[in-house]
C-alpha cells in the first residue's frame, strides 16, 4: 500500500454516458496534442462488450492477486491504435481526380481506439452494449508504482494522484505491462511512459479535470473520496451505487462506475421479458464483481422510491440539479484564471 | 585487460567501430550472465520474468584504446536482429554499458550501493551520443548532466560493434571516475538485447570486475 | 391578448428581406401577439478577475503545469457548423493561436426543480481549434485549371477571383436574367449575424434565385404542417426533465443532441420512463426502459394501433380533443368531406365548419376556423359542447339530406378496421402485447412527450408518421403541456434580425397589414403575412428545382419511382402545381441555371444520386463558386473557391434553437488564416465587384426577379444599405451585431460588444414569430419552455383551415391518395427487387460533412466510411466484420467497410450521414444509389395550411429506405 493522506476519486454514471468522446477529445486538446503523444488517448471510451483499448486489454494480465504481482503483457502501439495520417493533398490538389480518395497513408488500419464502436454482443433483438469511459484509475495500490524499478512513478501524498516522473523514467515500460487496465502509453519521441495525470494542474487551481468538466452527458463526479458532503462519498460509500472496474485486479481503483442497465429484454412472443435483464448479470459481474450486481439492486431500489412518488437523495446526486455540485468543490471556472 | 596507449591516434579513428585500429588491437572475450531475478527491485519484474531466461547475450568481445585524452571501449557481440528503437512497444533498443567502480568496495553485482557507486557509460541503439550515470544500487541510476560520452555503432550481419568513449579527465564531479594513463582500475560490461525485451535490470552482465590497466 | 401599446408602425418593424432566405433570417417583427414577458435583464454574474500567481513548484511536475497556461480567453462558438445545439465556448489563445476550447458553462437553472444546462458542447466543438488549422482548410482563393473534379487548382488573388466571378454573373444576367444565378446555403448552414447576413444581402441585391432547401434536406415536418399549419414544436431541453413518459421516436438524440440528452437520462432518476422506437438498438436506446423495434417505415401503423387502443379503452382526454382538434367537426357521410357553410347555404364559405353542439342539439359554427367571420382568431368553445360522436341528418342548401358524423367517428371506424394492435402487428412485426403495453404506458403517464426530431422528416411517408404521433399526443392531451407533446425543433427569434438583410417592406404592404396589426396578430395572421411577403423574391424549393433544372426528371419519372397509390405520376403533379402557382419555380422552366454559388453547404454530397446533378445540371453552369473554410466534395467540382475565415477568426451569432434559452455569440479570437476573409467581407466584395464591373461594362439594366428591370450598378449600395455598412472594415461585423442586439428586447437590448463578451446571452422574453422562428409560447425566464401554450392555454386558434389541430385533410390530392386521414402506407420502394434498405441518420462524429474528414475524429472511428449490418445479412453474403462491400442498385453504387453488429435489424444497412464522396473509392459516395423519390402531393396548395411559401410546405428529400443489394468486394 502506497500511502496518500487524501485520495481524489471519480464516479462515472454509465447510465448517462452517450459515448460521445467529448471527454477523450477534451483530454486530447488539453494534454496530448504535442509530439510523441499523437496516438495517446489518456481517456478512452469503448463499447462494451468489446475488445476495447488497447485491444484485448481485459486479458493482458498485470495487477495483483492476493497481493502478489501478476505477470502482464505489453500493450502495443497497434493495440492502442496508431495516429493515422491521411492523403489530403493527394485528393484535394494533386490533379488525380477520382482516382484518389481520402484514406489512411500506409498500411490499411485494422484497429483503433474505438474500432468496435456500437458493436456489442448478443443477438437481435436482445443484443446489448454500452459505453465505458476509462482513464488511469489512480489506484490506491498502483501496480505501475510497484513495477517501476526506478521509482519513477509517485503517488502524491496530498491527493493520491499517480504521476510519472518523466525525469526519472527510463522508458522501460514495466509499468505498462504491470498496469492491469493498460492505461499507460509510451511516448516514442521522448522515450518515456505517459498517462493520465488526473489534471493535477487544474485541480491545484480548484478546477475539475477536463474530462469531467467538459462531459456534456454529465457522467462524471469528482472529489475527495472521504468528503462526506461530496458526491464520491455519497455514491460510493453511503449509497453504494458506484463500484470499481475489475476489482479482482487488486489495485483498488479510485475511479468508480454506476453500472449500466439496458432496456427490458424482448421475449419469444415479442413482448418484454422481465425474467432476466438485457445486460446479463454475468457480464456485470465480470466487469464489476458481485458488488456491481449489488449496486444495480441499490439503484433499482432508489428508482422504485421515486417511481412511487418518494424522494431519493442518491438519485438527486446522480441528477445533479446544479452541475457544479458534481465536482466536490473543484468547481472553479478556468476562464476566470489570469496567469501572471 | 589493458587499454592500449596510442598517442597518435585521433578520436575519429577511435570512434569508428569498423576501423582497422579495432581489428589490430588485442581483444578479450568476456562471458556474460543474466542478472539474477532476485536482484530485481520490482516484484512485478520478478513475476513477469519468472521462468524466463534473461541475459541473452552470452559473450562479448572487448577491447580498449586511449590516446592520453580519450578512452574508448570497443564491444562486439552477436545479435541476430538490430533493434534501434522501441518498435510497437514490444521491443527495446539494444544497449550496452561500461561500468567503472568509484570506490574500492563498489560491488558490480548490485549495481553499486550508496557511498560505493559505479560510474557507467551507456550506449543505446538509435541514439547519437551516450550518457553517463551514477549507480548506487538497483534502479537507482542518476544521469550525470554533462555530455561527455561519445558512442558509435554498427550492426553488420548479425553482429554489433560499438565504441563507447569518454575524455579521461572531465570536470570534477564525485559521480564520475577521473582517468589517467598508467592508472589501474576495473571494468564491467552489460548488454541488453532489446529485441527480447531486455531493459533496465533485465540484461546480460559480466558478473565481476575485470582488471583494467590504462597503458602509460 | 393584444398589447395595444406596441401597435406602433415603424419601417423598422416591417423590415423584410426581399428574398426568402433573407426573410427567414430576418424576424418578421410585426405586432406582438401577447404582452411581452418580463424584460428585466438576467445577466450572469461578471466573472471574478482573479489574479493567480503561478506557484513555482520547481519539480518534474511543472511540465504539465506550464502546459496549462494561456494568454487570453475569448468567447466563441461554431456559428456556421449548422449544429442544432448552440453552445458557448471559452476559446483559449496562446501565443497568437487558438490553443484549445472549453465550454463556457454559465447557464442557469430554469427552475429549482430542473437541472441546469451545463456544460453543453460535444467532442466536435471541443476540437474545432484543431479542425480550423487542419489539412482540409483552404486559405487562398483558388481557380480551377483542370477539369471540374480533377483537383487541379491555381492560387489566384482575391481581385482576380472577384472580377472573374462578377463578370460571369453579369454575363448570366445579360443573357437570361439574374434568376439564373443560383445561390444556395443549404438550409440553416447559417448564423444569426454577419456570417450569413453578407450572402443574404448579396443574393437579395442581385435578385438571384435562392434555393429553399428546408424541405430539400429532408428537414421539413410536413405532417406537422398538415396538422398544425406550422411546424415549430420544441421548447427548452430541460422541459424534457418534466416528462413522465419520454418517447424517442425516429430521432437519436444521444448522438444528435449531445448537449441536451442528459435531461432525458436525468428524468429517469425522477421516475420517468424512457421509451425508444427504432428498428435498431441505437445509441439512444442503450439506457432506455423500453425499446420498441418496428420494421422500418411502419411507424404510422404503430402509432395508429396505439391510438386504437387508447380510444378503445377510453383512455383519451375527451375535453382536450373536443376543444383542440378537428375530431368533433362534422363530416358528410356521402363525400367524407367536411360539412361546410357552402353546403348549407348558397354562396356560403368553404372554410366555415360545424360541430354538433350537445347543449343545443344543433349544428354550431366552429370558432377559430378560417371562415368563422372574425378571422379565425380564437378556438374557445364558449357555450358550445361539441359532440365527439354524431349520427345526424342535415338538410343541404339544395334541399337534399345528408348524413353527418365526425372526424372522430371516421377515424375510429378506420382504426377499428385497419389498425387494431393485431393488425398493426402484421405490418410492424411487433407483438400486439408490446403495442398495447406502449399505448397504455403513454396514456396513463401524467405527461408524455415524443421526441421525433428531424429524422422524422426523412422518410417518404414521414408526414403520416407525424400525423399519427401528433394524434397520440392529442388523444392523451399532451400537446401544449410542460414535458409533453410532439417535439421536433424550434428556434428563438430576435427582432434585431430584421437588420440582417437590410431590405424593408413596402408602404403598401405595411398598410395592408395595419388592420390585423392593430387587433393583434394571431399565428394565422402571421402565416398570411409570411405567405404574401415570402414571395417577394425568387425562391425555389429544392426538389422541384432539381426536377425541372437539375437533371433529375429522367430519374424521378421512372416507373419504379412512382407512388402506385396515387392516380397520377410525379410529372402530372408537378405540372399541375406549377400551373396553379402552388409552388414557385425560378428561373422559369424555359431558362437554365447559369451560375451556381454555394456557401458552406455541399450539394454534391447531399443531393440524392448526385451523379444526376453532375450529368444534368453541372454542364449547364458557366460558373460554379464555392465559398467555404474547408474543401468539400462540391468544392472539388467548383471553378472558384473563395476561402472563408474559421469560426474563431470572425464575429458571429449562432442561430438559436430553443433547447437552451440563450443566444450564443462568437468573438474574434485570432486573425483569419492566410488570405481567408470573413463571409461578411467576402460577399461585400462580390457585390462591390458586380457593381464596379457593371459600371465598367456599361451595363445599365438587366432582367431581375420576374424579369423586372434591375440595375446591377446599384448592387453594392443595396448590399451596404446605401453605405451604412463597409464590409471591408474589420469592425463592420461588430457594427451589425450591435444593431441586431440593440434592437432585440428579448435579449436585453444590449450592445454588440457586450453580447460578444458574454458569449451566452440569456433570453429575457419572447420575440414575435417569423418565417421559421416561433414556439407559440411566451418565454418565461423562471420556467422551462414548451411549445403551443398560446393555443392550449390562451385558446388562440391554430393556423389551420379548421383552426384546430387537424387530422382530416379534405384536399382533393389527399383524398385521392387515401391520406385524408392519417394512415400507414408502404413507400414506393417497398416494391423494389432489391432486398436490403439503407437507413441511417445524423451521426455522432460530424455536423453534416464538417468534421467528417477530420483526422482527429477519424482516428476515433475506422478512418473511413463504414456501414453497419446484422450478421444475418452478412453471413449469406460471405461478409465479415471489416470487409469491404459494394452497395448497389441500378441507379448507383459505392464501396464501404462493413461493421457487423447485432443491434442492427436484419434487412437494414445503416450508413450514417454525410461522409464526403471523396472518402469513397472513385468518389462514389453514399448517396449514389439513393434516388429519394419524393411525395408529389406535397406540392399541393390552395387549401388552408396546405400551401407553399419559403421554408414551408414543399416536398422533401426522403433518402431513407433506399433499396439496395450488398456484395463483398
Amino acid at each position: 500500500m502506497t500511502g496518500a493522506k487524501r485520495q481524489m476519486a471519480m464516479v462515472m454514471d454509465l447510465n448517462k454516458c452517450l459515448g460521445c468522446h467529448t471527454c477523450s477529445v477534451a483530454c486530447k486538446t488539453q494534454w496530448t496534442k504535442t509530439q510523441g503523444r499523437e496516438a495517446m488517448w489518456w481517456n478512452t471510451v469503448n463499447t462494451m462488450p468489446g475488445e476495447g483499448t488497447p485491444r484485448g486489454w481485459e486479458s493482458m494480465g498485470g495487477g495483483f492477486h492476493d497481493a502478489a504481482a501478476q505477470p502482464g503483457e505489453m500493450p502495443t502501439t497497434g493495440g492502442f491504435g496508431e495516429a493515422w495520417e491521411f492523403n489530403y493533398d493527394q485528393v484535394f490538389s494533386e490533379g488525380k481526380g477520382q482516382e484518389e480518395h481520402l484514406q489512411v497513408v500506409g498500411d490499411a488500419p485494422d484497429w483503433g481506439p474505438n474500432w468496435d464502436e456500437d458493436e456489442g454482443a448478443g443477438d437481435y433483438p436482445n443484443s446489448y452494449h454500452f459505453y465505458l469511459p476509462r482513464l488511469c484509475n489512480h489506484c490506491t495500490h498502483p501496480a505501475c508504482v510497484a513495477a517501476c524499478p526506478r521509482k519513477a512513478i509517485e503517488k502524491r501524498e496530498s491527493d493520491g494522484i499517480v504521476v510519472i516522473n518523466e525525469e526519472r523514467c527510463n522508458g522501460y515500460r514495466f509499468c505498462m505491462e504491470a498496469c492491469p487496465y493498460k492505461k499507460i502509453y509510451f511516448n516514442h519521441a521522448k522515450q518515456v511512459s505517459q498517462k493520465c495525470i488526473f489534471c493535477y494542474p487544474r485541480l491545484e487551481q480548484g478546477v475539475a479535470t477536463a474530462c469531467s468538466r467538459q462531459c456534456p452527458g454529465r457522467v462524471r463526479f469528482l472529489g475527495y473520496a472521504d468528503d462526506e458532503d461530496g458526491p464520491i462519498y455519497k455514491l460510493v460509500t453511503q449509497y453504494k451505487l458506484a463500484v470499481p472496474l475489475h476489482p479482482e485486479y487488486g489495485t483498488q481503483p479510485n475511479v468508480f462506475y454506476v453500472p449500466p442497465t439496458g432496456p427490458m429484454r424482448l421475449g419469444e412472443d415479442g413482448d418484454v421479458d422481465e425474467s432476466q435483464p438485457r445486460i446479463p448479470d454475468k457480464y456485470i459481474e465480470h466487469l464489476f464483481g458481485e458488488a456491481g450486481l449489488q449496486a444495480l439492486k441499490n439503484l433499482e431500489r432508489e428508482k422504485q422510491i421515486v417511481q412511487g412518488g418518494g424522494k431519493s437523495e442518491a438519485l438527486d446526486v446522480l441528477i445533479a440539479y446544479k452541475w457544479e455540485d458534481m465536482f466536490g468543490g473543484f468547481d472553479r471556472n478556468p476562464a476566470t484564471i489570469k496567469w501572471v | 585487460m589493458q587499454a592500449v596507449y596510442h598517442p597518435d591516434i585521433d578520436a575519429q579513428r577511435m570512434m569508428s567501430p569498423g576501423s582497422d585500429l579495432w581489428q589490430s588491437v588485442k581483444r578479450q572475450i568476456l562471458h556474460l550472465t543474466g542478472t539474477p531475478l532476485e536482484m530485481q527491485p520490482s516484484p512485478f519484474v520478478q513475476a513477469n520474468w519468472k521462468g524466463k531466461s534473461t541475459g541473452m547475450v552470452g559473450d562479448v568481445s572487448i577491447a580498449a584504446v586511449h590516446n592520453g585524452q580519450l578512452l574508448a571501449f570497443h564491444l562486439s557481440w552477436l545479435d541476430a536482429n538490430s533493434n534501434p528503437d522501441h518498435g510497437d512497444n514490444s521491443s527495446f533498443p539494444d544497449a550496452a554499458a561500461i561500468a567503472l567502480p568509484l570506490h574500492e568496495n563498489s560491488y558490480l553485482g548490485t549495481m553499486g550501493a550508496p557511498g560505493a557507486g559505479i560510474n557507467a557509460w551507456y550506449w543505446r541503439a538509435g541514439i547519437e551520443g551516450g550518457k553517463q550515470v551514477l549507480l548506487e544500487g538497483p534502479g537507482s541510476s542518476n544521469t550525470i548532466e554533462q555530455e561527455q560520452i561519445s558512442t558509435a555503432s554498427v550492426w553488420v550481419e548479425g553482429s554489433w560493434s560499438v565504441v563507447i568513449a569518454r575524455p579521461m579527465q572531465v570536470p570534477d564531479n564525485s559521480a564520475v571516475l577521473q582517468l589517467a594513463p598508467g592508472m589501474n582500475t576495473a571494468v564491467g560490461v552489460a548488454i541488453w538485447e532489446g529485441g527480447r525485451g531486455e531493459r533496465g535490470g533485465i540484461k546480460a552482465y559480466s558478473k565481476d570486475w575485470i582488471e583494467l590497466m590504462l597503458e602509460g | 391578448m393584444t398589447d395595444k401599446n406596441s401597435a406602433t408602425v415603424s419601417r423598422r418593424t416591417f423590415l423584410l428581406g426581399a428574398g426568402g432566405v433573407g426573410v427567414a433570417a430576418a424576424g418578421l417583427s410585426l405586432y406582438r401577439l401577447k404582452t411581452r414577458q418580463p424584460t428585466g435583464r438576467v445577466l450572469p454574474e461578471p466573472p471574478p478577475k482573479s489574479q493567480i500567481k503561478q506557484i513555482a513548484y520547481g519539480d518534474h511536475a511543472d511540465i504539465y503545469r506550464e502546459q496549462w497556461t494561456w494568454d487570453k480567453v475569448v468567447k466563441g462558438t461554431h456559428t456556421r457548423a449548422n449544429c442544432i445545439s448552440a453552445c458557448s465556448w471559452d476559446v483559449y489563445v496562446k501565443e497568437g493561436i487558438v490553443w484549445r476550447e472549453e465550454q463556457d458553462a454559465v447557464y442557469r437553472q430554469s427552475r429549482p426543480d430542473t437541472p441546469d444546462f451545463n456544460p453543453r458542447g460535444c467532442q466536435k466543438g471541443a476540437c474545432y481549434s484543431d479542425l480550423q488549422a487542419s489539412e482540409s482548410r483552404v486559405t487562398h482563393p483558388l481557380k480551377r485549371v483542370g477539369e471540374r473534379g480533377e483537383g487541379k487548382w491555381k492560387r489566384i488573388s482575391w481581385d482576380q477571383a472577384l472580377e472573374e466571378i462578377a463578370d460571369k454573373m453579369i454575363d448570366a444576367a445579360i443573357e437570361q436574367g439574374t434568376e439564373t444565378i443560383i445561390f444556395d446555403n443549404g438550409t440553416t448552414n447559417a448564423g444569426f449575424g454577419p456570417e450569413t447576413a453578407g450572402e443574404i444581402r448579396f443574393a437579395n441585391a442581385i435578385e438571384a434565385t435562392q434555393i429553399d432547401s428546408w424541405a430539400g434536406v429532408g428537414d421539413l415536418p410536413m405532417g406537422a404542417i398538415q396538422t398544425w399549419g406550422m411546424y415549430n414544436c420544441e421548447g427548452t431541453s430541460d422541459d424534457w426533465f418534466r416528462s413522465d413518459y419520454i418517447v424517442i421516436w425516429v430521432g437519436n438524440p444521444s448522438i444528435t443532441r449531445i448537449p441536451e440528452m442528459h435531461f432525458m437520462h436525468e428524468a429517469r432518476y425522477r421516475g420517468a420512463k424512457l421509451v425508444v422506437i427504432a428498428p435498431d438498438m441505437n445509441a439512444s436506446t442503450l439506457h432506455a426502459d423500453l425499446w420498441i423495434n418496428p420494421k422500418p417505415e411502419t411507424d404510422a401503423a404503430l402509432g395508429l394501433a396505439a391510438a386504437h387502443y387508447i380510444i378503445e379503452n377510453n383512455l383519451y382526454e375527451a375535453d382536450y380533443i373536443r376543444e383542440q382538434t378537428d375530431l368533433p367537426i362534422l363530416v358528410r357521410k356521402d363525400t367524407d368531406k367536411f360539412l361546410r357553410e357552402a353546403d348549407l347555404a348558397r354562396g356560403g364559405a368553404d372554410n366555415l365548419f360545424y360541430f354538433w353542439d350537445e347543449n343545443t342539439n344543433k349544428v354550431a359554427e366552429v370558432p377559430g376556423c378560417e371562415g368563422d367571420g372574425s378571422g379565425g382568431r380564437s378556438l374557445a368553445l364558449g357555450k358550445i359542447n361539441p359532440a365527439l360522436s354524431v349520427d345526424q341528418t342535415i338538410t343541404l342548401a339544395d334541399g337534399s339530406q345528408v348524413g353527418v358524423y365526425t372526424v372522430f367517428d371516421r377515424l375510429r371506424s378506420m382504426l377499428d378496421e385497419q389498425y387494431t394492435p393485431d393488425k398493426a402487428a402484421e405490418i410492424t412485426g411487433l407483438s400486439p402485447k408490446l403495442i398495447r403495453r406502449f399505448a397504455e404506458g403513454l396514456a396513463k403517464a401524467p405527461t408524455a412527450m415524443i421526441f421525433a426530431s428531424w429524422g422524422a422528416c426523412k422518410h417518404y411517408h414521414s408526414d403520416l408518421f407525424q400525423r399519427a404521433m401528433i394524434l397520440l399526443m392529442n388523444l392523451t392531451g399532451n400537446q401544449g403541456k410542460p414535458g409533453g407533446g410532439m417535439r421536433i425543433a424550434a428556434w428563438w427569434n430576435m427582432e434585431g434580425l430584421d437588420n440582417m438583410a437590410g431590405h424593408g417592406m413596402s408602404t403598401m404592404d405595411m398598410l395592408k397589414l395595419m388592420p390585423k396589426a392593430i387587433r393583434g396578430m394571431t399565428p394565422r395572421d402571421y402565416e398570411d403575412a409570411f405567405r404574401i411577403y415570402g414571395g417577394n423574391g425568387p425562391n425555389s424549393p429544392l426538389m422541384p428545382f432539381l426536377y425541372v433544372h437539375g437533371g433529375y426528371k429522367e430519374l424521378w419519372d421512372r416507373e419504379d419511382m412512382q407512388d402506385d397509390t396515387l392516380p397520377k405520376g410525379v410529372a402530372d403533379y408537378v405540372r399541375q402545381s406549377l400551373d396553379n402557382n402552388w409552388v414557385s419555380m425560378h428561373p422559369a422552366q424555359d431558362r437554365h441555371p447559369q451560375v451556381f454559388i454555394f456557401t458552406g453547404c455541399n450539394p454534391l454530397r447531399r443531393w440524392p444520386a448526385p451523379q444526376y446533378a453532375l450529368k444534368g445540371l453541372w454542364p449547364k453552369l458557366d460558373c460554379v463558386v464555392s465559398v467555404n473554410f474547408r474543401m468539400s466534395t462540391s468544392s472539388l467540382y467548383a471553378d472558384y473557391f473563395l476561402p472563408i475565415a474559421g469560426y474563431y477568426e470572425k464575429h458571429g451569432i449562432k442561430y438559436g434553437q430553443t433547447y437552451v434559452p440563450y443566444i450564443c455569440t462568437s468573438d474574434k479570437a485570432v486573425e483569419p488564416l492566410g488570405e481567408s476573409k470573413t463571409d461578411w467581407e467576402a460577399f461585400g466584395l462580390i457585390s462591390r465587384a458586380i457593381a464596379e464591373r457593371a459600371k465598367a461594362r456599361g451595363v445599365t439594366s438587366v432582367r431581375g426577379f420576374k424579369d423586372r428591370s434591375l440595375d446591377l450598378r446599384e448592387t453594392y449600395n443595396k448590399h451596404t444599405s446605401n453605405g451604412d455598412y463597409d464590409p471591408t472594415d474589420p469592425e463592420d461585423p461588430v457594427k451589425l451585431i450591435d444593431t441586431i442586439f440593440r434592437n432585440s428586447p428579448n435579449c436585453g437590448n444590449i450592445s454588440g460588444q457586450e453580447a460578444l463578451e458574454m458569449g451566452a446571452v440569456p433570453l429575457t422574453g419572447s420575440a414575435p414569430p417569423s418565417l421559421i422562428y416561433q414556439t407559440s409560447s411566451d418565454y418565461d425566464p423562471n420556467d422551462t419552455h414548451w411549445p403551443h401554450r398560446w393555443f392550449v392555454e390562451d385558446k388562440v386558434a391554430w393556423p389551420t383551415i379548421t383552426g384546430r389541430q387537424q387530422f382530416m385533410l379534405d384536399h382533393p390530392w389527399y383524398i385521392e391518395a387515401g391520406e385524408d386521414l392519417p394512415v400507414h402506407k408502404d413507400p414506393p420502394h417497398a416494391r423494389s427487387k432489391y432486398p436490403l434498405r439503407i437507413n441511417g441518420g445524423h451521426n455522432r462524429w460530424s455536423i453534416h460533412a464538417i468534421w467528417r474528414d477530420h483526422k482527429l475524429m477519424l482516428r476515433l472511428q475506422r478512418g473511413q466510411p463504414v456501414c453497419i449490418m446484422n450478421s444475418a445479412d452478412c453471413e449469406p453474403r460471405g461478409i465479415s466484420n471489416g470487409d469491404m462491400a459494394r452497395i448497389y442498385n441500378d441507379i448507383g453504387e459505392f464501396e464501404v467497410m462493413v461493421k457487423v453488429a447485432p443491434a442492427t435489424q436484419p434487412g437494414e444497412v445503416i450508413i450514417y450521414h454525410a461522409w464526403e464522396s471523396y472518402q469513397f473509392k472513385g468518389w462514389k459516395g453514399q448517396q449514389e444509389p439513393v434516388a429519394a423519390p419524393w411525395k408529389a402531393i406535397h406540392m399541393a396548395g390552395g387549401y388552408g395550411q396546405l400551401h407553399y411559401r419559403v421554408y414551408y410546405g414543399a416536398p422533401g428529400h426522403a433518402p431513407r429506405g433506399a433499396p439496395i443489394e450488398v456484395e463483398r468486394v
